[in-house]
């Protein structure tokens, strides 16, 4: 919008500008004044154009050192995204009615994989991440075929659909510590950490997904969900590393009824809790070979 | 003419184009701005919301989970408090504000209704009014697993393991906010309006409400309610109680709008009257 705007009021102080328009008083000046005051006006046009892409910076995206451009991901956006997350940006593609769960409605600015508190925007990182990595168990496949720099166009276009993005600015990221040694005391501490929080309400006893809780969960779209199933071990929506794990549970996924436990829990605590987790996938566990943000951002 | 007063006007023009442009990306958020000013023998707006015409069916559901806890008086059913109507009529719950006002007095809706308690598995209060930019101080009264999951004007997920802890929401947006409980309790609603100035109030339990310190002048005064209809019901299998539950979804919030004068000094009243058509 704002870059219209700019465009506009552009457009209209050229059309001033033209020595045709030469009646008008502003212009009635000898012929060599106006020729310093086109320039001038050049020069000041190009001024606001140049201030206008400073100040437009819902129209971008940061990921690592790269910018991302809406215009550029519009038309990747088209091409590879429409068919499910719709023309609007609302999840209504359509492919959607055959998807379970259902793509993500942008124009909500509500995102699952989020490295912020619960209730704040995303970093671009997290959407950038998020692109590449896909969503496990959804069918947001992984976008590594694009290139490092079409994902990052692709947050800025998707940052586009909903206000939040330039009305609003992202709390900073939770702070995940290093991690504390994974002991069979630790394991045992977690386990007791997953009763005291009562995951199991949603999660089931033995981490099923099977809780008292999880038949009446819906989304916030009024989508029925599952809570995740830690036996079954496949990838977490967002990341494969404990470094993951840690953070899912902190932030919570907005828009799931998976809520940020952050204000409840020590780092150590959250470590632990993450240990007995893995211990509940067993054998199925996932390798945690990390796919990193700075593993994303290396391919192509 | 001398040249330096185009030079001026071409830098006034770009100052103006400047300005325009800075201004733009918070104009869309704020162009509706609360101006705070001193209000000298401002009025005062009194009224009631009543009922009309034949009650309707009040929505009730079955306490099905942790009844120990929820269900302290062994009730059958759990009034969802969506529509609260005394004998007499009087509407509670009601929030009636004034539309479009740019200036008056600094805000003091109730702290009261900026804290929202969870217990025996009931949001209290029911309608919460929240200043934009303040936090909603939330806490849990009940020894089991809560979550506010909020959705609407904020977005927010927060769990309630423990009991009697505050924890504080920033409520950034304007607008409306929706509260369900992920714990499976799922009679459990409340709304949060997240507001940008002090001329809102709920009515009690008589569907009385009063705004004070008005500025004179002409304004649109505004009745909203939730909505109370359940328009939709989902039978969910409990697993653990093997207890069949019903998610109720909810018809859509209404208003009433009415123009209300305020004279220096003076209460005018205001008579809203809502029904089920």
């Amino acid at each position: 919008m704002g870059v219209f705007f700019c465009a506009g009021s552009a457009g209209r102080l050229a059309k001033k500008a033209n020595p045709a328009v030469g009646d008008d008083i502003l212009w009635n000046a000898g012929m060599t004044s106006r020729r310093s005051r086109t320039l001038l006006l050049m020069l000041a046009l190009l001024g606001i154009r140049f201030l206008c892409c400073l100040t437009v910076s819902a129209q971008e995206s940061k990921a690592g050192n790269l910018t991302g451009q809406a215009k550029r991901g519009k038309e990747l956006y088209q091409r590879y995204c429409i068919g499910c997350h719709g023309v609007r940006g609302d999840g209504q593609g359509e492919n959607a009615p055959y998807l379970d769960p259902k793509p993500r409605d942008f124009t909500l600015g509500l995102f699952k994989c989020r490295s912020t508190p619960s209730g704040s925007i995303p970093l671009d990182s997290d959407l950038f991440d998020t692109i590449g990595r896909g969503v496990d168990t959804t069918g947001m496949p992984r976008w590594l075929p694009l290139s490092s720099h079409e994902r990052a166009d692709l947050v800025a276009y998707v940052k586009t659909f909903s206000d939040r993005f330039s009305e609003e600015k992202p709390d900073p990221p939770v702070k995940i510590p290093s991690e504390t040694p994974d002991t069979t005391e630790s394991i045992q501490r977690g386990g007791e950490v997953y009763q005291s929080l009562k995951c199991f309400e949603c999660h089931g006893e033995k981490g099923r997904g099977d809780g008292p809780s999880a038949a009446s969960l819906r989304d916030s779209k009024e989508n029925k969900i599952v809570p995740y199933d830690f036996t079954v071990g496949t990838r977490f929506k967002c990341g494969v590393s404990n470094q993951d794990l840690y953070r899912i549970f902190m932030t919570g996924l907005d828009g799931t009824p998976m809520p940020s436990y952050l204000s409840w829990v020590t780092p150590e605590q959250a470590w632990d809790l993450v240990h007995y987790l893995r211990a509940l996938q067993g054998q199925n566990a996932t390798k945690p070979k990390e796919t990193a943000h700075k593993d994303l951002m290396a391919r192509r | 003419m001398p040249p330096f007063i185009n030079t001026k006007r071409a830098i006034l023009g770009l100052a103006i184009c400047l300005a325009a442009v800075s201004c733009r990306g918070q104009a869309a958020a704020q162009s509706d701005d609360y101006k705070v000013v001193a209000v000298e023998n401002g009025g005062t707006i009194t009224g009631t919301v009543r009922w009309a015409g034949p009650l309707p069916k009040i929505p009730r559901l079955a306490i099905t989970k942790n009844t120990d806890v929820c269900n302290p008086d062994s009730e059958k059913t759990r009034d969802l408090e969506r529509l609260v109507i005394e004998p007499n009529g009087g509407v509670a719950n009601t929030v009636v504000f004034l539309k479009n006002i740019s200036q008056g007095k600094a805000m003091d809706l109730p702290v009261s209704l900026q804290h929202l308690d969870q217990k025996a598995c009931r949001y209290v209060p029911h309608i919460l009014l929240v200043p934009q930019g303040a936090n909603l101080q939330v806490r849990s009264s009940d020894p089991i697993l809560h979550t506010v999951h909020m959705s609407g004007a904020v977005s927010n997920n927060i769990p309630f393991p423990f009991q009697n802890q505050d924890i504080p929401v920033a409520m950034r947006r304007a607008g409306v906010v929706d509260l369900k409980c992920n714990a499976g309790h799922v009679w459990m609603n409340a709304e949060v309006l997240i507001v940008k100035h002090p001329y809102y109030a709920v009515t009690d339990e008589h569907g009385s409400f009063t705004l004070t310190g008005v500025p004179p002048g002409e304004y649109e005064i505004e009745a909203w309610h939730e909505g109370w209809r359940i328009v939709s019901e989902e039978k969910v299998l409990d697993v653990a109680s093997q207890v069949e539950v019903t998610r109720p979804m909810y018809s859509a919030q209404l208003t009433w709008t009415k123009k209300v004068v305020v004279r220096a000094g003076q209460a005018s009243e205001v008579q809203f009257s809502i029904s089920e058509n």
